[in-house]
Parts: C-alpha cells; sequence; structure tokens
C-alpha cells in the first residue's frame, strides 16, 4: 500500500456567525472547528470521535466543501483545494470525494427511484451514457448486497429497509469510484444484526476500493473496528490522535479516559471504573483561550485555565493535547 | 398459581395489531415474571415487539390493538379486564414508566417542578401542595439535581438534566415497578452512564423492580440482573444476565453477542446475522428466526420450538439450543 | 406493490422511458387509493366531472342539435350572447323549450349557464397555474437561497396579502379593459406572489435541510439542479393541492368582478346574476318570483368552487399522511 497522502488539513478553523438577522453583523461565533489538523493517506481510515456537538460533522462536511472553512488549508491529492474557483476545478473535487449520512431514511430523496438516487452523482457530472450508467448502478448495487439489482431498481425507498436503504446510500456514495468518503455516523440507526453487517459492508470495500475514509462516530468501540487512526474531538478541538489500538488500550487525555469508561461492556460480570467528569458538553461560543476540558477535568491545573493545551507528540505518533503530558 | 414474592407476572400474554394489511403480531405467547426489587432487560431490534410488551403493561395501547389471550398479574391483579379508571389507579402510583425520547416528554411550557407536583396532587388528592413541594424536592436529589431548578422551564435544562427530571417523576407516585424503554438512546455515552448508574442506585435503594427495554445488549448488561432476548414478538431466551452472556442458548442471542465490536480485550472478527429482522405482520407458525439461523433444519420451519427449560432458570424456545460452552465457543469463534 | 415491482423488473433496462411511465401509473395508482378512501374528495371530482361534461360535451352537441337555428324555430335563438326568443314575454319561467327559463334579454338561461362552464374551467385553471407557478418558483427559491432573496420576497408577499384585493381588481378594470385571460394573469400574479409562496417556502425550507441535498451538492450539484430535481418534486403535492384552491379563489374573484359589471366579457356566471340585478329582479319579491334568473348561475358558481375546494381537501390526505385514517 503507498503512502500517498489523500487528504490533509492544515489548520483548519470553521465559525458560525451568531447573527440576530439578516442585516446584523455577528458579534459572536460559534468556533465549531478551531485549528484541526489531521491527514489521511490512501486506503486508511481515520476515526473522528466525540459527543454530539463537538464538530465531527462539520469538520467532515467542510473538508467536502458544503461549507467553506473560515481559515486553514485543505490539500486534496496534493492540491490545494481550500477555495476552488474554477468548474473543473470543482468538477475534479466532487467527482472524487462524497459522504455517506446517517439516516438512511433522510439521505434518500423519497420521490426518486433506487436508480435516480444512486446514479444522480454521474448524472451531475455528465458521466458516460445511459447504458454505461445502468450498467455501472446494477455493478454498484450488487456489490453492496442488494441483490437481485435489477428488483429494486425501480423501486422507491420507502418499499426498503433501514439496512437495504443505508447499502443504497453507499452505492451511490461509491458509484463513480471516489478517493475520499465521509461516513457521518452511517450505522447508528441501525439495528444491530444490520449494523454489523453494514460494518462489515463497509470494511470490504474500503480494502476493494482502496479508498480513504473519514469516520464520524461516537462510538469509540465502532471507531476501533473500522479506524486505524482514531482522532478524539472536544468542542471543537482534537484533544488525542493515535492509532485506534493505541488509544483504546493506552488513553492519555482525561476526556478520552472518560469517553473510553463511559462505553458500557456487554459483560455483566465486568466492573467499569466510574467516570468522574461533571457537568455536560456546551457550546464553544467565543472560548476563552485556555483548555476546554477546563471545567469538567478532574484533573485540572492552574495552567489549563491560562492557555491552551496545544497537540503535541508524546512518542511513536501518540499525540495529545493536554498539559498533564507537556512536561515530558 | 402465582409465584411468591412475583411483582409482575405475564402468562401466555398475546396482543395483535389489526391493520389493513392483516394482523400484526407485536406480542405473541409471552411470559415472564419479575420479583419485586427485581431488574430485568427486555432486548431486541426495531419492531420486535418489546414496546408494544411494555405498553401492554400499561394498557396504553392504541385501538387497533386487541388482546388476544394471556394475563397480566400485578400485585397478584389481572391487569388484562381491568377498567381504564382502575388502570389509572394503578399507572403511576403502581406501575409507571420512562418513555423513549423522554426528553420530548416534558410540556416545554410549564415549569418541570409544577409538571412532577401536578402529577403526584392529580393521583393523591389529600396530598397538599407543599408538601408536593417537598417531595418534588426530595426526588431532584435523589436523581442527582438540584432542587433549585425546580421552577425552571424544559429548555433551561439540558439534555440529562431533563432525563433525570423525567427519571425523578416516574418516581413521584412511589411505583412499585417502573418501565424504562431506551432511557438512554438519545444521550451521549458519558451522560448514559451517569444516568444508568442513578437508575441503578435508585432502584437498589427504593428496592423497587424495573425493567429495562433497549436494542442496546451493553446497556442492559450493565443495569439488569436478569435479561429476556425477544425476537419477532416472542421471547426466545430468557436467563440471569450472567447466563445469558456466558452460556447464550439460542443461536439468535449467540449472533448477537458476537455482533458487536467492544472496546475491552483484543480486537476480534464480529460475527453477523445474515439477512434481516422479519416483519411481524402474519408471522408464520414456526420459528420466526429459522431463515437467518446457520443451526436450522427441516423441523424448524414447520413447527414452533417451545419455550422450556433447559437449565434451572434458563428459559430458551429453540429446538437445538447452543447451550454447551464448548459448542458456544467453537461458534463464536 | 412488490408484485407490481416485480412484473416491471421483466422490462428494466430495455426502455427507461416506459418503465418510468409504468411506476407513474403506479404511483399514481397508489395515490388514488388514498384519494378514493374521502369522499368529500370524491364528491368534488364527480361535480367537477359533470360540470365538464356538460360544459365541453352537453352544450356542443346541443347546440349542433335540438339548438340548431332552423327555419321552424327562427323566432327562436338559443344564442347565449345575442339570443331572443320572440314567442314569450321575457323573462320566461321554465317550461319545455327553455328547461331554465329565459332571462330579461329573453336569452336561454340553460344556454347561457352551459356556454360559461368551459370559460369558468379556463379562467380558474389558467389563473391556478399561474399562481402555482410562480409560488412554487419563489417559494423554493427563496427557501434554497435564504438572505436577502428571501427576506425581500417574503416582505414583497406580506405586502401582497394585505393588499385590498377585490378594490383592487376594481380599480384595474376601470383602467383597461379586463377580458378572461387578463382577469387570470391578474389573480395569477397577485396570489402567486402572496399567500402560497410562504407556504411553500416554508416546505422548502424542510426539505432544504434534508440530507440528500447535501447529498447532491457533494456530487457538485450546482443550485438550479438542486432546486428543479430535488427541492421542486418535494413540494410539488403541497404546490397542486394549493391550484385546487386557487380555482376556487379565482371562479368567486370572476363572479365578484361580474356582479359589478366590471369586466369586458360577453357572458359568465357572475355576469348573469349581474344582468337580472340591473334590470331589477333581484329586488324585494321579485327574487323569490324570479329565481331561475340567478339560482342556476349562483349554484353553479358556489358547487364548482365548492367541488375544487373538496377535491383540494380529498387530495390533503393524499399529501399529508398525518391526515390520513389508518
Amino acid at each position: 500500500m503507498s503512502d500517498e497522502v489523500v487528504i490533509k488539513v492544515e489548520e483548519m478553523n470553521k465559525f458560525f456567525p451568531i447573527k440576530k438577522n439578516v442585516f446584523s453583523r455577528a458579534h459572536n461565533f460559534l468556533h465549531a472547528v478551531d485549528r484541526v489538523n489531521f491527514e489521511i493517506k490512501r486506503g486508511k481510515v481515520l476515526s473522528l470521535v466525540g459527543e454530539s456537538g463537538c464538530g465531527k460533522t462539520t469538520t467532515g462536511k467542510t473538508l467536502l466543501k458544503l461549507y467553506e472553512p473560515t481559515a486553514g488549508k485543505i490539500i486534496f491529492l496534493g492540491k490545494d483545494v481550500t477555495r476552488l474557483h474554477s468548474t473543473e476545478d470543482k468538477k475534479w473535487f466532487h467527482s472524487k470525494t462524497q459522504m455517506i449520512f446517517q439516516d438512511p431514511f433522510e439521505s434518500l430523496n423519497p420521490r426518486k427511484t433506487i436508480f435516480d438516487i444512486v446514479s444522480e452523482p454521474m448524472n451531475i457530472q455528465n458521466f458516460g451514457s445511459l447504458k454505461k450508467r445502468e450498467l455501472m448502478v446494477m455493478d454498484v448495487l450488487k456489490r453492496v448486497g442488494i441483490a437481485p439489482p435489477d428488483a429494486f431498481l425501480w423501486r422507491y425507498p420507502h418499499e426498503l429497509s433501514g439496512g437495504q436503504r443505508q447499502r443504497v446510500a453507499i452505492a451511490r456514495a461509491l458509484v463513480m469510484k471516489p478517493e475520499f468518503v465521509v461516513a457521518d455516523e452511517p450505522t447508528s440507526m441501525l439495528d444491530v444484526s444490520i449494523r454489523t453487517q453494514v460494518m462489515k459492508l463497509m470494511m470490504e470495500l474500503i480494502r476493494e476500493m482502496n479508498m480513504s475514509f473519514l469516520y464520524i462516530t461516537h462510538d469509540l468501540a465502532v471507531a476501533r473496528y473500522m479506524a486505524d487512526e482514531i482522532s478524539v474531538m472536544y468542542l471543537g478541538k482534537i484533544v488525542e490522535h493515535s492509532g485506534s489500538e493505541e488509544i483504546i488500550n493506552n488513553p492519555l487525555h482525561p476526556y478520552t479516559k472518560a469517553l473510553i469508561s463511559a462505553v458500557p461492556i456487554p459483560d455483566p460480570e465486568f466492573k467499569r471504573k466510574t467516570v468522574d467528569i461533571k457537568g455536560g458538553i456546551g457550546k464553544p461560543i467565543d472560548p476563552l483561550p485556555r483548555c476546554r476540558f477546563y471545567e469538567r477535568c478532574p484533573f485540572a491545573m492552574d495552567i489549563c485555565a491560562q492557555k491552551e493545551p496545544e497537540l503535541l507528540d508524546v512518542g511513536n505518533g501518540h499525540q495529545v493535547a493536554c498539559f498533564l503530558y507537556e512536561k515530558k | 398459581m402465582i409465584t411468591l414474592g412475583s411483582i409482575l407476572e405475564i402468562k401466555n400474554f398475546k396482543m395483535y395489531y389489526n391493520t389493513q394489511a392483516g394482523k400484526v403480531k407485536a406480542a405473541d405467547d409471552i411470559s415472564f415474571s419479575l420479583n419485586e426489587g427485581e431488574s430485568m432487560g427486555l432486548v431486541g431490534e426495531s419492531g420486535c415487539g418489546k414496546t408494544s410488551v411494555s405498553m401492554s403493561i400499561m394498557k396504553l395501547l392504541p385501538e387497533n390493538a386487541e388482546i388476544i389471550s394471556g394475563n397480566i398479574y400485578f400485585n397478584g391483579k389481572d391487569l388484562v379486564p381491568l377498567s381504564e379508571e382502575k388502570m389509572n389507579e394503578v399507572r403511576w402510583a403502581g406501575i409507571s414508566m420512562i418513555f423513549q425520547a423522554a426528553m420530548n416528554s416534558l410540556n416545554p411550557v410549564y415549569r418541570v417542578g409544577d409538571q412532577i407536583i401536578e402529577a403526584i396532587v392529580t393521583h393523591e388528592p389529600n396530598v397538599t401542595f407543599e408538601e408536593a413541594r417537598g417531595r418534588v424536592a426530595n426526588l431532584y436529589k435523589l436523581v442527582g439535581l438540584d432542587p433549585e431548578r425546580m421552577d425552571n422551564y424544559p429548555h433551561e435544562y439540558s439534555g440529562g438534566m431533563k432525563q433525570r427530571a423525567v427519571i425523578a417523576m416516574s418516581l413521584a407516585c412511589n411505583p412499585k415497578l417502573i418501565i424504562a424503554d431506551e432511557p438512554t438512546t438519545a444521550l451521549d455515552v458519558i451522560v448514559q452512564d451517569t444516568i444508568l448508574r442513578e437508575l441503578d442506585k435508585i432502584q437498589k435503594r427504593l428496592n423497587m423492580s424495573m425493567i429495562y427495554i433497549s436494542h442496546d445488549i451493553a446497556v442492559i448488561a450493565e443495569v439488569a440482573s436478569k435479561i429476556a432476548i425477544m425476537y419477532a414478538g416472542k421471547i426466545v431466551e430468557m436467563a440471569d444476565s450472567v447466563t445469558i452472556f456466558k452460556k447464550p442458548a439460542h443461536p439468535y442471542t449467540v449472533g448477537l453477542m458476537s455482533s458487536f465490536p467492544s472496546i475491552r480485550g483484543p480486537k476480534k472478527e464480529l460475527n453477523m446475522i445474515p439477512g434481516e429482522p422479519p416483519n411481524l405482520l402474519n408471522s408464520p407458525d414456526h420459528c420466526r428466526f429459522a431463515p437467518r439461523c446457520p443451526f436450522a433444519t427441516d423441523e424448524c420451519i414447520s413447527k414452533t420450538p417451545p419455550y422450556e427449560e433447559i437449565e434451572a432458570g434458563h428459559l430458551v424456545a429453540c429446538f437445538h439450543p447452543q447451550n454447551l460452552k464448548r459448542q458456544v465457543s467453537a461458534n463464536v469463534g | 406493490m412488490t408484485d407490481s415491482t416485480d412484473a416491471l423488473v421483466k422490462e428494466k433496462l430495455e426502455s427507461p422511458m416506459s418503465v418510468r411511465i409504468k411506476i407513474m401509473w403506479r404511483s399514481f395508482k397508489e395515490n388514488w387509493k388514498i384519494f378514493a378512501q374521502s369522499k368529500i374528495g370524491l364528491l368534488g371530482l364527480w361535480i367537477v366531472i359533470i360540470f365538464a361534461v356538460a360544459g365541453f360535451i352537453v352544450y356542443p352537441i346541443l347546440t349542433a342539435t335540438v339548438w340548431k337555428s332552423t327555419s321552424l324555430n327562427a323566432m327562436v335563438s338559443y344564442n347565449p350572447i345575442t339570443g331572443y326568443d320572440f314567442l314569450t314575454t321575457n323573462p320566461a319561467p321554465p317550461s319545455w323549450a327553455h328547461l331554465l327559463g329565459t332571462d330579461p334579454l329573453g336569452r336561454d338561461v340553460l344556454a347561457e349557464l352551459l356556454y360559461s362552464t368551459p370559460r369558468e374551467f379556463m379562467l380558474g385553471i389558467l389563473a391556478a397555474l399561474i399562481t402555482v407557478f410562480i409560488g412554487t418558483l419563489i417559494g423554493t427559491v427563496s427557501a434554497y437561497f435564504g438572505g436577502i432573496t428571501d427576506t425581500f420576497f417574503m416582505r414583497l408577499a406580506d405586502i401582497v396579502l394585505l393588499f385590498p384585493f377585490i378594490p383592487f381588481l376594481i380599480v384595474i378594470s376601470g383602467m383597461m379593459q379586463v377580458d378572461l385571460i387578463t382577469l387570470a394573469l391578474i389573480i395569477g400574479l397577485l396570489s402567486g406572489f402572496g399567500g402560497i409562496t410562504i407556504i411553500l417556502r416554508s416546505q422548502g425550507l424542510i426539505i432544504k435541510s434534508k440530507p440528500f441535498i447535501e447529498s447532491a451538492k457533494i456530487s457538485g450539484a450546482s443550485d438550479a439542479y438542486i432546486i428543479v430535481n430535488h427541492i421542486i418534486p418535494n413540494v410539488m403535492p403541497l404546490s397542486f393541492l394549493y391550484m385546487m384552491f386557487n380555482v376556487t379563489g379565482a371562479i368567486f374573484s370572476e363572479a365578484t368582478l361580474s356582479f359589478f359589471g366590471l369586466l369586458n366579457i360577453k357572458m359568465s356566471w357572475g355576469l348573469m346574476i349581474y344582468t337580472a340585478d340591473t334590470a331589477g329582479y333581484i329586488v324585494g319579491s321579485n327574487i323569490w318570483n324570479y329565481w331561475w334568473l340567478w339560482l342556476p348561475s349562483g349554484a353553479a358558481i358556489t358547487l364548482l368552487c365548492g367541488a375544487f375546494y373538496f377535491i383540494g381537501r380529498g387530495l390533503d390526505e393524499v399529501v399529508n399522511p398525518r391526515l390520513r385514517k389508518r
């Protein structure tokens, strides 16, 4: 497997202005994504893990140009795609990136047939002849386990089960063989037995098509199964990043530790450690220049309230943004 | 016939929904009993009938639901023939419920404390407003909320706080049994964890009986001492939670156990159950898991397997129970 | 449902066009099933069909046969605009020669009624089409783009909504010759920028927030593509529903204006009442003595308007699944 970096993010920010109405100027900003850095190599899966409202979905959508980043750089296949101006550049970028959404009931247009849904990316890109599109749709549907594909081609989403819909959504994302896919909690709405099927399917497809994946989830166990690397996000910041096994077995940041110990274990005889962090997650509106986890952290020190910790390498590519580890 | 010390006993309970397309067998021959102070988990995928069972216990059924047969004994009294008025006395004071998406069950235009006070006053008319307020303050302390927040409106609460308030409300009339339907599904892991611990603590402290309903077997493992696995309107396996996890007998349970990714122990390949959960519409009269079952034989697609005790306190509805330890480990891999 | 799809699959890829037509036919049948459960909707549909048959089929047949001017009945003309019956004193009550009597100018009331029917249809439907076209376009565009565009069109809608509609039409008709098509245009434009825009915009806002819109954007879809292919098809059922209600509104407006004699049209239901009124037959006890002068046209206006409204109610159950009875 090559070491080619497919997508690289440098110091990316995404702030949302909080406006009272269309004409007023915004004085406050929601720091949804705050100076985020990462890269994903070809064929690798990076998982962004965090609680709801931590900015993981915004990160994914900004990467795919649904939002313009406020600052920073996005480099895709060696090309700066932070701002896309020319039509060719846009076409090139959009034909090589895709997204899989959380809710299979909402991500498929209820008034389109499965054929229309799956062939839409080719349609928009004016790709190939109708005959060719049909063959590609049949091919990809067969690949995601919608069998026989011709029996489903002219059905509407409401005639399909949740699992089938998510397979169709995956087929739609992969029909043009993208290089980079963002998957936003693609299994969290599915039933347990279907969830495993879809996770396995995605793993197979990633290997087979040698794609790069950004897998967004709140579930560390799923992230561990799916991803090569995990980044933990908290209120717009990446607080810890490492290989997935390393994070699970040796979490450093107090927030990661809390997340891991909060995951219920399917074993009634196993007693977990209690999570000793306080309160709930807030909103990063014009945050103070200090550690965002300060209020909830059981190990908070004076320095944590004075400045923001940087994401630093503590060895073996394990990065953590916490003053507890800064001295090393 | 009623087991001593059992607070809830359901016997051969059948409830079908009549729809235009046919009968939906949402609860098909459900039997279980729950002792005082015991907590039980009802696990199953969406549409398996677990919520229908809980709604049947509360008798909060839609118009097209029909109770075909069976009894639900609560405290020795059968709830099935009970009139709506009599049932109202049982609800809240006897059995209360924490609904799915509980955060939306608070009325946004009333103060949270007042909503709980109202629940108390309607069910116990001789309680004065001041007494009720005192009780709510105590309940707030019990569920880990600041009593000063009683006079706030629901939108001033966070998701976790609303969930706590709803739990406080379900405790308001000192019920003997609480049914918690997916109590933590919409919450983040850390909040989910604290709520589960709180519920567990309260249940043990007040010696209440509890039925947890969830699709998440890991959540159930944390809090329930007894687990029933539901599949397509039937309970396919029931045992104490350790047995369910260590010696699952029904192939569906076995499949469920190994299809969860875990963060403990070495990373392992996931086993998956092929196919999709069946539609409950006009369910066939044979084992409903048979089409997805790796052990299915001709017997499985011709007869309904009996729901039998294969060892003390371990009931399974399967012709080919996988109860031997050796066999289980071979299948789970 | 499944069986019919499986049958379709046989032809699968050979001719997508014919498959598409079959799919449309299938979803039409499904929706028809829901619509047919609404008694009020069916009633409305039947009334509309009866009017349509009467206006588009029965009237031409009658003029070509029974009502044809021949040498035998040269004294009696059934022309709804210029006809005159020299054999009776006009207005004459219903008789075998004139089933609904004649008006003060000696014209056959039934002929007038039938002659006007296709014109009422045309007016109502044209006005409603313009309304829905403008409303859908502006509603979806302002929902999709938001910001200044949205604010502008919504304030415009507020102004149009508060606009005194009938007085405005009265002024217009004083300034220019208003015939049926002009009237349809005016009504269509005014209601198109008004309430329907607001309703379709709020529906558009719901659709806009759905992930399939983002999904299309990620594939590189342009704004126009998204509006045409995703937002409009999803607000279309609602547009269609409001179209039915707008037909009602347009016919009512026409009747009102004709009643005041403000329109430059030769014959319409409103004009029939106007004629009777100006001739002094809708005053005092005359009302009941000359009932055939105003009752048929009045009833026709009420029935046709009601019928379109009823169809709208029936469609409402197709469009809003929450209203459906289980």
